[in-house]
Parts: structure tokens; sequence; C-alpha cells
């Protein structure tokens, strides 16, 4: 091929083959690193994800801006339909407004005969999702904040329609999130009304799965599915999603915020540590503030007045054991052996449009929350 | 030193450095936030990897080893997902498209392009083993095939481009 310089590419081709054998023992070294989540990789992909930020950011917003102007144009489409929608919906709306003000008197003044701690409100940073998933093999978000605004790994992430994931790592200007759908998430729910405790896993599909529901957990469409606080790192009463029927007649999740069209997101503050099955201990070590034993859980409670179920759109869970994170079923009378403030806290509602790039209400507090089992990417 | 071979440094340079530009720029296209569906994302890499393949073909000084290394690896750190995926299926390619280049040189577009397809499933098999070892329970291949088969029609094009200009010593490429 090369006349004359047979020899010396023969020499080469030794070195050449040894410097492969290093770069795929380098690309191996690597991998092991990631999974251990080293301190260098976790420097490389923070300082790539700083330094693709600011094109990003700079991207993002014309990619924004064109997404919304081909959405209003299929909305003026539709217009005459959507109003009458939105009518209706408005309709129903505050039909429900009065009995939602009732029961959060009702709820009120039973917080107040119990003498049960109120829940924390939640401080956020609000950031804009700059950059999507980058691998056929992961699934994250890239937002425009990072530990400047006092973000770090581990945070809840939530959009204006529910739960989004959690902060995997922390650069500078950007962090990135590990969304719902990832192979690797593990969130910790509770299936509303009836207060099944499961674990949903992301399956890199846009429909995550339901894992270690308890023996003969009966699903219907249209259960609520909200975090349940276990594990300490995502606030309980976060909306998740529903159970909807699949095509197939099958039961499957359907998440409340759909990666796909998230444009601006909050980065809460981490929840505080312990799970909600832990009672708070005062320092010579009784409980505080703990409920008489109930034999029911308290979200089943509430549900005795909701019409039976029809027979025909249940489902059956399969038995399995304890999730990470203390997601199994527990006998009853523990269930209801729960720091009230957990139990009563109300489902964080879902937040209006927030202005661009805003920094929240404070500075996010240092706190280390506990981190859930996790096999694998962006660790 | 001569101006003339400093000028040859610097033009190799910059060949070298629009090889890894490639990879940047794909990358970065892989991050927009646009409804997608997916499909983007998987493909970028095995792009990247088309176009990384026929320019080792035609011009293999200016691809060597640690392009392809740095290539995968600016995919990996992109995405965010674990170091060195990428850029072992990016090495595995390299090592593959080696041995098989002269005969490739010599062989018909269609030949070639099937050459390729094997290159592009023996990287996107690496990258999805090594997904599966590195989660330790089962990836969905689907967007792996997808982008094999989208860098297929990149392949295609980018030989059909630029196939007859780039030529090695004596040879051009597909037009055996």
């Amino acid at each position: 091929m090369y006349p004359g310089k047979r020899r010396s590419k023969s020499r080469g081709s030794s070195a050449d083959r040894l410097w492969l054998a290093g770069l795929v023992v380098a690309s191996l070294a690597l991998l092991v690193l990631s999974r251990g989540d080293a301190v260098i990789s976790r420097f490389i992909i923070n300082n790539a994800s700083d330094m693709t930020a600011p094109l990003l950011q700079g991207l993002s917003e014309p990619i924004g801006q064109m997404r919304s102007a081909v959405s209003n144009a299929g909305s003026y489409a539709f217009m005459v339909e959507e109003v009458a929608r939105l009518r209706r919906e408005n309709d129903r709306l505050r039909a429900l407004q009065g009995k939602v003000e009732e029961m959060g008197d009702r709820v009120r003044r039973y917080e107040e005969l119990l003498n049960s701690t109120k829940p924390v409100p939640t401080n956020f940073v609000t950031a804009r999702v700059i950059g999507d998933t980058g691998s056929p093999f992961v699934r994250t978000a890239l937002i425009g904040a990072g530990r400047s605004t006092g973000i770090a790994k581990d945070q809840p992430v939530v959009s204006s329609r529910g739960l989004v994931g959690r902060t995997i790592s922390a650069g500078r200007t950007a962090a990135r999130v590990l969304l719902l759908t990832d192979l690797n998430s593990r969130v910790p729910v509770r299936v509303q009304p009836d207060g099944y405790r499961a674990v949903l896993a992301g399956n890199n599909s846009d429909r995550p799965t339901l894992e270690f529901l308890p023996l003969g957990a009966r699903l219907q469409a249209g259960d609520r599915i909200v975090t349940s606080g276990h594990g300490g790192l995502f606030p309980p009463g976060l909306p998740v999603g529903t159970i909807e029927s699949g095509p197939d007649g099958r039961l499957q999740v359907a998440l409340a915020a759909v990666a796909q069209y998230l444009d601006y997101v909050q980065v809460l503050e981490p929840a505080p540590v312990g799970s909600p099955d832990e009672p708070e201990l005062s320092p010579d070590g009784a409980p505080i503030s703990e409920a008489p034993v109930d034999a029911r859980p308290q979200e089943t409670a509430g549900a005795e007045t909701a019409a039976p179920r029809p027979d025909n759109a249940r489902a059956t869970a399969t038995p399995s054991g304890n999730a990470a994170g203390g997601s199994g079923q527990r006998p009853r009378a523990q269930q209801s052996r729960r720091p009230r403030a957990a139990l009563n806290a109300a489902p964080q509602e879902p937040e209006p449009e927030p202005a661009p790039a805003q920094a929240g209400t404070g500075a996010l507090r240092s706190m280390v929350p506990v981190a859930p089992e996790d096999r694998g990417f962006g660790r | 030193m001569t101006i003339v071979q400093l000028q040859e440094l610097a033009l190799g340079c910059l060949r070298r450095l629009a090889v890894l530009m490639v990879s940047v720029v794909l990358a970065l296209v892989s991050l927009l936030p646009i409804e997608k569906g997916g499909w983007i994302v998987a493909a970028a890499p095995m792009v990247a990897l088309s176009i990384l393949v026929f320019w080792m073909l035609v011009r293999p000084e200016d691809v060597p080893a640690g392009s392809m290394f740095l290539s995968g690896l600016i995919f990996d750190a992109f995405a965010g997902g674990p170091l060195g995926l990428w850029a072992l299926s990016f090495l595995v390619a390299c090592v593959v498209t080696r041995l098989q280049r002269d005969d490739i040189l010599m062989m018909p577009r269609l030949v070639v392009l099937l050459v390729y397809g094997a290159v592009a499933g023996f990287a996107a098999l690496t990258a999805w083993g090594t997904a599966t070892l590195y989660v330790r329970g089962f990836v969905d291949p689907t967007p792996l095939i997808a982008g094999s088969i989208v860098s297929a029609g990149v392949f295609l094009a980018v030989s059909l481009l630029f196939g007859s200009r780039a030529t090695t010593p004596g040879r051009s490429l597909g037009h055996g």
C-alpha cells in the first residue's frame, strides 16, 4: 500500500496495537470508575455540562419559542373546541373548589385537635430545561442552574404537573436530572386512594412500571400515584402520575410530567432525612406527636365513602419483597404508627408556571439526603 | 522546519480537529430539547461513527485511535451516562475497520455499505452489551438498531458525496 514504508509501517502497527489496547483498557477503567461514582467521572461530566450549558441555553430559547409557536398554531386551529373544553373544565373545577376548601378546613381542624406538626414549606429553584437526554441508554435532562444557585446532587425535581426526577450531578452552572423513565430511577410511591406502597421503576420507556406492590393489591385505571416519602429523598405527596388502561387492556403508569414537554422545572430543597415510618423521637427517646394506633392506614380511612369498584376493572398484583427504601407492605398497625406530619402532608399543589430562570424563595439548605439504592448510570 | 512543513502540520491538526468537531456537533444536536421521539438521540453517536469510519477508510492518518476514543468520550460526557461506553464502542469499530480496510477499499460501493453495516453492528452490540452489563439488566436495543440503520444511510450519502474525491494513494473508496 505504501511502497518502501513496509518496515516502518509494521513497527508503527505494533505501537498502534499497543496504543489501541491501552485505550480499550482506559475505556474499561472509565466504565468501572463511573460505576463507582468516582470523582474523576463526576468531574468530567460536570465540566462537560458546564461547557455546553451556555450554548444550549442560547439555543433552547429559540427552540422553546418555536415549540410554543407550533403549539399555539395547533391551538388556534381548534380554538372553538378548546374554549368549550376549557369552559367544561372550569365548571367542573368550580364545583370541586368548594369541596376542596371544605376538606381543607376539616383537615386543619383535625390537625389542631391532634396537635400535629405542620408540613414544612419547601424552598425551590426554578430552572429552564436546556438539554434533553443525550444517549439511548439514559433518560436525563440538563437544566440551566447548578451549584451557583444552591443545587446539589439528589434533590427532587418537579414541573408544574408533577415529579420529574432527581438531580444526579451538579456543575457550577448546570445540573443533570435523572428522569423517572430512566432505567435506574426508583421512586417509592403510594397508589391512591387505597394507599398501596410500591416502587416506581423506570425502564427507559415512557411507561415506567410499579414494582413491589403488596400481595393482592387491586389497582384500577384512574388511581393516582404520589410519592410516599420513604427513603427520605422525595417529600411525600408529590404527584407522580395515574394508572391508565393500555391499548391491550393492561394497566400501566402514565406520568404526570411528560419529559418531552418539559420547559421549566423546580428543584426542591432536599426532603428532611428519615422515613415517614420512623416516628419522631423526643430527646429521651419517646415518640412525640404520635397518633392513636388505628387499624386502617390513613389514606384508606378517607376512602370509605368511595363508590365500590367494578370487579372487571381490577388487577391483582404479584407478591414481592421489600423494596429499596423500605417500600414493601407492612402490617397495618405498623403503618399507622407514622408521624402525623408525614401522613397529613397535603400533596404539593402544582406550582403556577414559573418565571424564567429565577432563584427560589431562599437559599437551599445544605442537608444530606438518604440516597435510594441505585444501580448505575449517572450516580 | 520550512513553511510548507508548518502548513502541512497545521492542516493535519485541523483535519484531526474536524473529526472531533463532528462528534461535538452531533453530541450537541442530540442534547437539544426538541421533541424528537428519541430517534435523534439514538442516531447521533452512530451517525458520528459512520462519518468517522468513512474518514478512517479514506484518510486513516487523520483518524487515529485516540480520536475515536475522544469522540466516544465526548458522547459519554455530554450524555451524562457512564464514561467509556461509547469510547469503547468506537474503539471496537476502529479495530474492525482497520482490520478490513485494505479489502474494503477494493470493494464495490454496495458491499462497502454492507461492511459498514457489520462495523456499526459490532459497535452497537458493544454499546448494548456494555450497557446491559453496566446496569445488570436488560436494556432495550431498539433505539440502537434504529440508530444503526440511520447511520448506514448517512454513510451511503457521505460515500456518494465524497467517495470519489477522497482518495488514498492510488485508490478510491467504492470504485473497485
